[in-house]
């Protein structure tokens, strides 16, 4: 019995212009198309080898794409494509800016920590196209039963200002800790909540003696739990251009750099851009940036373009794991989105759509935007992920402005002649 | 600043904290979260990140140019107001042509200069944006400029040639006055549209502001153009009387329209939170601003305003300034040099600060949720009623993270609904 990997291959093969590869020594024999040898690749090239099948008689070349494979549909131009980023799915393992960076050639921009979380990306900027976002939630009375010393320490970090001041991982209770618990018959727990008998052998051997008794970390709830509880968990969302429908930054270039594709989505033409900055000014959501010390012009997500012309989905979408980028036309990302919500909802988890056009937005507004054509699945207000949540469109003040700076400039003008005249 | 480094395989890694992007921040970043917790409530942000990245102009370029542009709309104005409305004085007339060509030419220096790829400064006239402050602007520059050259061309005539000549009678005549006239809009618009150019950005200082940035732009340009020609005229003593007082009525106007948009931009601009933080530096600058940039100059000029009494006393002022042309003589006023110079440092302060406004207001957070999150009030964490609907059913304790785990939440109400039964 074939499997369906080897009819979609027999499939494939039946194709005019596809020379299946033959494997040494065995005549007839067939290998899948992604185990070609490096000298004959698998999209493009149509040439067959002299004298094993018939020639490419120069007709129409079958389409096949990578991005079939890898997010289920065909990039087709005309259509409007985008992600639908769910940042519940998010796991914070930031392939996603790898795959970035790697695929787009960008330099790094300096080996630094930011003692901020797991991130020490920070931002979006002319280097940086995907950013994750690492969002710790994590409530106050958590710490009610910290030991002196703990709390002595939580206070010194609060002291010294640092950014996202860090919780103190709960690893070392003090010794005073321990001896109130050092009561015949207490029994210590461990974290996942089994009863073990005070023995009185290893436990209290350990240097660091045994958790409080009071102690229970938030491991016990499920997630949905942790995330309807904002006090009790972690929100992670990979930052991206949203590739607006009216993007501000097309509508403020002065050069016709940016443009919109076939793809739908917005474009930097690096061989027009004359680094004015204007659009960085005008991006509501802090995206594109003028990199005044490398290129000199301004740079952004391209939707990865040059894959979606050749038929790849998006490098971080292909390389996300657990799939919470997703690439697809907007229209049925949309769909995927709505059910997603409504079973998150059924759920308990406060979930809803940023950038959707309206659709299931709530508490936000994108559309003097428009929408985004990378729009979001969010469990907290948008401020929390650096979100604005109503964007405006900043081109909407261009008019009004001219249209005051015009009538004060004909009164100005008029008080001008008028003051000359009247000292002739 | 010299953060603590180490030697990694990869080389030199900075230990500590890092500025967000690779542009210094132009103000203090601070820690949000530790912010709002003092204030009573979380102050959301992520980490403190700007949500939305300043312009990335320098302060020597682009202020400066806006400051150029405006002398340039205003100089243009006091020519064209001199030759239509006034007497035709050629002195003003000759310095507002000069002016202007200096200042398009300055300005048109600094924009190119201050672009990434200043060899593609061409391809800003690839298209027209009507939605583009900026486009627009190239094009109005592009047009404005080659006018400008027109009027400083004829009038150079005249200078060598000499009044009575062909071309001297040219440009003192219907040809200079439809040049004026021609590129008078296009002055106008050049001396207010840098203001919308602040306006129709995200940046949460310039956007709040749209209706009143580009009128005081354009006021404070046509005031700080007047100032430069009455500079010229006053050091050179090359208008007469009269036309110096015409010069410092139009300037008194505008200086008071600008100090009433000003007063009402500061209105505006106190409903965001950063004007409540501004630092000592810009305080003063501003109260220097205000006091020696306009209301200075404002009575300066005022006074300078006021024409002698009677027809007699008027004619030997007259007199007295042709004899003085004659002999070759020349009487700088110091008072109307004051007056031009405090107006002129007053404009380019006002625009410098406007410039810092901006910059330290994208780099708040709070600016940006203030001016772009009006719908979302600020939500209690947990702790203090929590906002969603779900609870934790009873009889869910600890140890039984094995068995609940990845079950449905609300498995908990059938039980309740069995002890109902």
């Amino acid at each position: 019995m074939t499997s369906p990997i080897d009819d979609y291959i027999a499939r494939v093969h039946e194709q005019p212009g596809i020379t299946p590869t033959r494997v040494a020594g065995e005549p007839g024999a067939v290998t899948t198309p992604y185990e070609r040898p490096a000298r004959k690749p698998w999209i493009g090239a149509m040439e067959p080898e002299a004298g094993t099948s018939p020639p490419w008689d120069g007709g129409p070349r079958p389409q096949v794409q990578e991005a079939q494979r890898t997010a289920g549909m065909m990039i087709t131009p005309g259509r409007a494509y985008g992600f639908f980023t769910d940042t519940t799915l998010c796991i914070g393992c930031k392939a996603c800016e790898v795959a970035c960076k790697q695929w787009n050639n960008l330099p790094a921009e300096g080996f630094h920590f930011t003692g901020v979380s797991y991130d020490n990306t920070r931002d979006l900027s002319a280097t940086t196209w995907r950013h994750v976002h690492f969002v710790e939630q994590f409530d106050e009375s958590r710490f009610d039963t910290l030991g002196p010393q703990q709390t002595a320490r939580r206070e010194e970090a609060r002291e010294t200002h640092r950014f996202g001041a860090q919780e103190l991982r709960l690893d070392m209770p003090d010794g005073q800790e321990t001896a109130a618990l050092d009561t015949p018959g207490a029994a210590a727990q461990d974290v996942s909540g089994a009863v073990v008998p005070d023995g009185g052998g290893t436990a209290a051997s350990a240097p660091w003696g045994e958790p409080p008794a009071q102690f229970e970390p938030w491991g016990n709830l499920t997630t949905s739990e942790q995330w309807a509880k904002p006090g009790q968990r972690w929100l992670f969302m990979s930052d991206v251009c949203k590739h607006c429908v009216n993007a501000p930054c097309l509508e403020a270039c002065p050069t016709g750099s940016i443009i919109r594709t076939e793809f739908d989505t917005v474009l930097v033409q690096q061989d027009v851009c004359n680094g004015c900055g204007y659009c960085q000014a005008a991006c509501p959501f802090g995206v594109i940036e003028l990199d005044r010390q490398g290129t000199g012009k301004a740079h952004k997500c391209t939707l990865c373009y040059d894959r979606l012309k050749d038929g790849l989905e998006p490098a971080c979408a292909k390389t996300c794991p657990t799939d919470s980028i997703q690439f697809g036309p907007v229209d049925e990302l949309i769909e995927r989105a709505r059910v997603r919500v409504a079973e998150l909802r059924a759920r308990g988890i406060p979930a809803y759509l940023y950038g959707s056009g309206g659709i299931l937005e709530d508490d936000c507004d994108t559309s003097d935007l428009g929408g985004l054509n990378a729009f979001f699945l969010l469990i907290d207000r948008p401020e929390v992920y650096n979100l604005p949540a109503v964007a405006k469109r900043p081109s909407t003040n261009t008019a009004t402005g001219l249209l005051t700076a015009a009538l004060s400039g004909a009164a100005l003008a008029v008080a001008t002649m008028l003051a000359f005249r009247s000292g002739r | 600043m010299s953060v603590p480094q180490t030697e990694t395989p990869y080389g030199k890694a900075e230990i500590g904290l890092v500025q967000p992007g690779p542009g210094r921040v132009d103000a203090q970043v601070l820690d949000v979260r530790r912010a709002g917790q003092l204030a009573g409530r979380e102050a959301e942000s992520y980490q403190g990140v700007p949500p939305v990245k300043k312009a990335p102009w320098e302060w020597y370029y682009i202020p400066v140019y806006f400051w150029a542009g405006g002398i340039a709309a205003g100089s243009w104005l006091a020519a064209a107001a001199e030759d239509v409305a006034g007497a035709n004085d050629r002195g003003v007339v000759r310095a507002g042509r000069y002016i202007a060509l200096g200042g398009v030419l300055a300005g048109t220096g600094l924009l190119i200069a201050d672009l990434g790829r200043p060899e593609r400064f061409l391809n800003m006239l690839r298209i027209v944006r009507a939605r583009s402050p900026m486009s627009l602007g190239a094009w109005g520059l592009s047009v404005f400029g080659p006018l400008t050259g027109i009027g400083a061309a004829l009038q150079f005539a005249e200078d060598v040639l000499g009044r009575d000549s062909r071309v001297g009678r040219l440009s003192s005549g219907w040809l200079g006055r439809a040049v004026h006239l021609a590129g008078l809009p296009l002055a106008l618009f050049l001396g207010g549209y840098t203001g919308v150019l602040l306006a129709a950005t995200s940046t949460p200082a310039w956007a709040q502001r749209k209706l009143l940035l580009g009128p005081l732009f354009l006021t404070s340009g046509v005031a700080n153009g007047l100032a430069a020609v009455s500079a010229v005229v006053n050091a050179t003593d090359s208008a007469s009387p009269p036309a110096r007082r015409r010069l410092s009525r139009a300037g008194v106007l505008a200086l008071g329209a600008e100090l009433l948009l000003e007063s009402a931009d500061r209105e505006e601009a106190s409903k965001l939170p950063s004007s409540r933080r501004e630092s000592k530096l810009v305080k003063t600058t501003r109260a220097l601003m205000l006091g020696a940039g306009m209301i200075a100059p404002l009575a300066l000029e005022l006074v300078r305003g006021i024409a002698p009494l009677g027809k007699r006393r008027r004619r030997r002022e007259r007199e007295r300034w042709e004899e003085r042309r004659a002999r070759g003589h020349r009487r700088r006023s110091r008072q109307g040099l004051l007056a031009a110079g405090l107006t002129l440092a007053g404009g380019l302060a006002l625009r410098l600060l406007t410039v810092r406004e901006g910059k330290v207001s994208a780099d708040m957070p709070e600016d940006t949720w203030a001016f772009a999150s009006p719908l979302t009030p600020p939500v209690p964490r947990a702790g203090a009623g929590a906002p969603l609907p779900l609870t934790p059913p009873p009889g869910r304790g600890r140890g039984n993270g094995g068995e609940t785990a990845g079950e449905d939440v609300r498995g908990g109400e059938p039980e309740e609904r069995r002890a109902a039964d």
